[in-house]
């Protein structure tokens, strides 16, 4: 027992390692999907919001680059506490440039009319005063205040004041948008206007368009935020200044697998392709998938079992080939059944109730098809070995084929839990293709499907369960193996023959 | 008392066996006609190639492919499996254990999320992965085999006479000539068969034409071809059975005493 719990045990390491393998295999697809400049591991060049803003300010002094300007843009009211402060430190021209460069900023943050311009001196002085009168409203306490009475009642003013501090009340406004997201309960009226005041003030200062109308629903509301809380995982580096064990833990919690690790764990995976939280998702199709699987679980246990007693009745070798030529043949019978099968083939979404025909046609094509798997190997193997010693003793003995096989029951079970692991790839495979074939809402064709579309959520979520399950089942097998292969028939039991 | 000597008859096996894959193969074709009996005058593909001439332009990559499996499967199968039976007694099962897990992944899950990785489906990904995957059971048949041998007389004869283990293992070497085969036969038919099972799932290759993309093509279009079908079951399946017979042939069998 205690074995066995130390195993169990290990499977959580394990089950990090598949993840990590897993996820470095996946993060192609997010690469390519564009977007993402974190590291997927390790980040050796960590920088937070001050370092960046400082940089372009410094670059924009220097040499006025237009790459420096755009970034310095983006960063907007985040970079302000960093920049203004400490224009003082640059030289006169370079101070004008950086000046100008922040109007698009200012031009957002409502300072500065739509389309108007200013020339350097000018810009300068703005930002000058604007720092003098406003910097108290830059500290997160102020910020945190702001956001709250926003969230407690929107009204226009207050939005208005949320935008004039552009991008530096996104680290609040995400905090709020993840309390919304993590109450269970539908939203009221009231955190439905928060959500879109505060949704529409993040888009108003990141440029990004996923915003609320009036009359969306609420529904609609959780998937905006949903959305928003996805960018932010990666965004928020860009954005704020980590403090403290976060600062110094810096180099791993700035990649694409922490903010995945960090998503999965407060999102539940994310969201599907059906807009679906994935856990639900995976939930709802799991059982299903883990029946085929068990049926062919079981199918190689009946398999496994059958074959100690056919080589028992006759030569291993004249059965095998018989039984070769069915478990080749089985798979093309069962994908015609699942062509004359009537069955309902008109929606394939996975709340509909399972159709039981074709459940069971699935079930017993699985059991069926493994079994007759295992009944071949083990026809191999017995075939190439011969009996063992003490079944030959028994056999001089005179016990017949079926006392024999009863005998040697419990050895061959144990034999048979050894060759579930290797055997467990072909049981998914089959599982998958008869979850296609049959129409069944399993996890194979909304998996195939999310390969299509490179959804990382849904693959890591398959992935880390598919590992989880593999674990249980492996130290479950090795323990009955253990308990049942080393035991031999006992001569005791054996009641003297008649010869 | 003196027991008698195995009485081997070679010729009678031999016909047993190749009467038995010959009735396999009827079985098999059987089951294909009837299924796809309808499709009796198989279409042009959409490249307007007739089904033959498309398994003969395709046949080439499929070579490639296969040859490329087979190097690593051999190589990764004797090189893994050398390794984990010079290793300490300790160590050994816990290797053997990693190959099993290895070897429990599903192959078209791998490549599929090589796939998603890459954006689409690269056309030797499937042939590394199923290299890799078979290696690794190679690896595992490898080891058994030493294992066996090492236990047996041969070994523990030339052990009692003074030889070191290095020539045990020259002596170990030609029994790999009954399992390599085997593996080799299984690494091909599970590249053809992985075409077709990507091609059922639709996870083709772009414009590469390989047998399973035959298979995907007329699946999709729901026409089924006789002859790609055939092609792909016999190469899949027949194959390893052949070999399979060859190797039994070849392997010295005793009679089981009566």
């Amino acid at each position: 027992m205690g074995q066995f719990l130390r195993r169990v045990l290990w499977l959580l390491p394990a089950l990090v390692i598949v993840t990590v393998l897993g996820f470095w295999l996946i993060s192609g697809a997010s690469r390519a999907q564009g977007g993402h400049s974190l590291p997927t591991f390790i980040n050796l060049r960590t920088e937070d919001v001050s370092t960046r803003a400082w940089k372009a300010a410094e670059q924009i002094a220097l040499t006025n680059s237009g790459v420096a300007r755009a970034r310095l843009a983006r960063l907007g009211g985040a970079a302000l506490p960093y920049v203004l402060p400490r224009l003082d430190s640059l030289r006169p021209e370079g101070r004008e440039r950086v000046a100008l460069a922040l109007l698009p900023v200012a031009t957002r943050m409502g300072l500065l009319p739509a389309g108007s311009s200013l020339d350097g001196p000018r810009a300068l002085s703005l930002w000058v005063d604007f720092w003098e009168e406003h910097f108290v409203d830059f500290r997160s306490a102020r910020v945190k205040r702001i956001v709250e009475r926003t969230v407690d009642q929107a009204t226009e003013l207050r939005t208005q004041e949320l935008k004039r501090l552009d991008t530096f009340v996104l680290d609040e406004v995400m905090l709020e948008l993840t309390r919304f997201m993590a109450q269970r309960s539908a939203p009221t009226d009231k955190q439905q206007r928060a959500v879109l005041a505060l949704t529409n003030a993040a888009a108003h200062a990141t440029g990004l368009t996923w915003t609320l109308r009036e009359e969306t629903s609420k529904g609609q509301a959780r998937s905006v935020a949903a959305r928003w809380l996805s960018w932010w995982a990666e965004a928020r580096f860009e954005f704020t200044a980590p403090q403290g064990i976060e600062r110094f833990l810096a180099p791993l919690l700035q990649t694409r697998y922490a903010s995945w690790a960090r998503e999965a764990a407060r999102t539940r995976f994310g969201i599907g392709l059906d807009g679906n939280p994935i856990l639900v998702t995976l939930k709802q199709r799991f059982p299903l998938t883990l029946l085929l699987c068990f049926c062919g679980c079981c199918g190689l246990l009946v398999g496994s079992l059958l074959a100690s007693l056919l080589t028992r009745i006759r030569s291993a070798n004249t059965t095998r080939r018989f039984t070769t030529a069915i478990w080749l043949v089985t798979p093309a019978l069962l994908w015609a059944a699942s062509r004359v099968i009537p069955i309902d083939r008109a929606c394939l979404d996975c709340n509909r109730q399972v159709e039981p025909l074709a459940l069971a046609s699935a079930c017993i094509a699985c059991l069926v098809w493994s079994g007759m798997l295992a009944l071949q190997q083990q026809l191999a193997v017995e075939g190439s070995r011969g009996l063992a010693p003490w079944d030959r003793h028994y056999r001089i003995m005179g016990v017949g084929p079926l006392r024999l096989s009863w005998l040697a029951l419990r050895h061959s079970a144990g034999v048979a839990a050894a060759r579930l692991l290797p055997n467990l790839a072909h049981i998914l495979t089959a599982s998958t293709v008869l979850e296609v074939a049959f129409e069944l809402p399993g996890l194979g064709p909304y998996t195939l499907e999310a390969i299509s579309h490179a959804q990382v959520n849904w693959l890591m979520a398959v992935t880390i369960a598919t590992a989880a399950v593999f674990g249980l089942l492996q130290v479950l097998a090795d323990t009955s193996q253990q308990s049942l292969t080393d035991v031999k028939p006992s001569f005791f039991r054996l009641r003297r023959p008649r010869l | 008392m003196t027991l008698p000597a195995p009485q081997i008859d070679h010729r009678r096996q031999t016909y047993r066996r190749v009467a038995q894959l010959g009735l396999l193969g009827l079985v098999l074709l059987a089951a294909a006609s009837w299924m796809l009996g309808p499709a009796a005058t198989p279409p042009p593909t959409e490249a307007g190639l007739s089904p033959l001439s498309w398994i003969a332009t395709s046949t080439l990559h499929v070579l490639l492919e296969v040859s490329l499996g087979l190097t690593i499967t051999l190589v990764l199968g004797v090189a893994l499996g050398c390794m984990l039976q010079t290793r300490e007694r300790s160590s050994s099962p816990l290797s053997g254990r990693w190959s099993i897990i290895g070897h429990s992944i599903p192959a078209f899950l791998i490549v599929a999320l090589l796939r998603t990785r890459h954006g689409e489906t690269l056309p030797f990904d499937l042939a590394i992965v199923v290299g890799v995957v078979n290696g690794l059971e190679a690896a595992r048949w490898i080891r058994a085999e030493w294992i066996q041998f090492e236990m047996g007389s041969v070994a523990q004869a030339v052990r009692a006479v003074g030889f070191d283990a290095g020539h045990v293992l020259r002596l170990f070497g030609p029994t790999l000539a009954r399992t390599l085969p085997l593996v080799a036969a299984r690494t091909c038919s599970g590249i053809v068969g992985l075409q077709a099972l990507l091609a059922f799932f639709h996870l083709n290759f772009g414009d590469l034409s390989t047998w399973g993309a035959l298979l995907g093509e007329t699946a999709a279009r729901h026409e089924p071809l006789t002859a790609p079908l055939v092609f792909c079951l016999a190469a899949a399946t027949g194959l390893p059975l052949a070999v399979q017979v060859v190797v039994e042939h070849l392997t010295v069998r005793e009679r089981r005493p009566s």
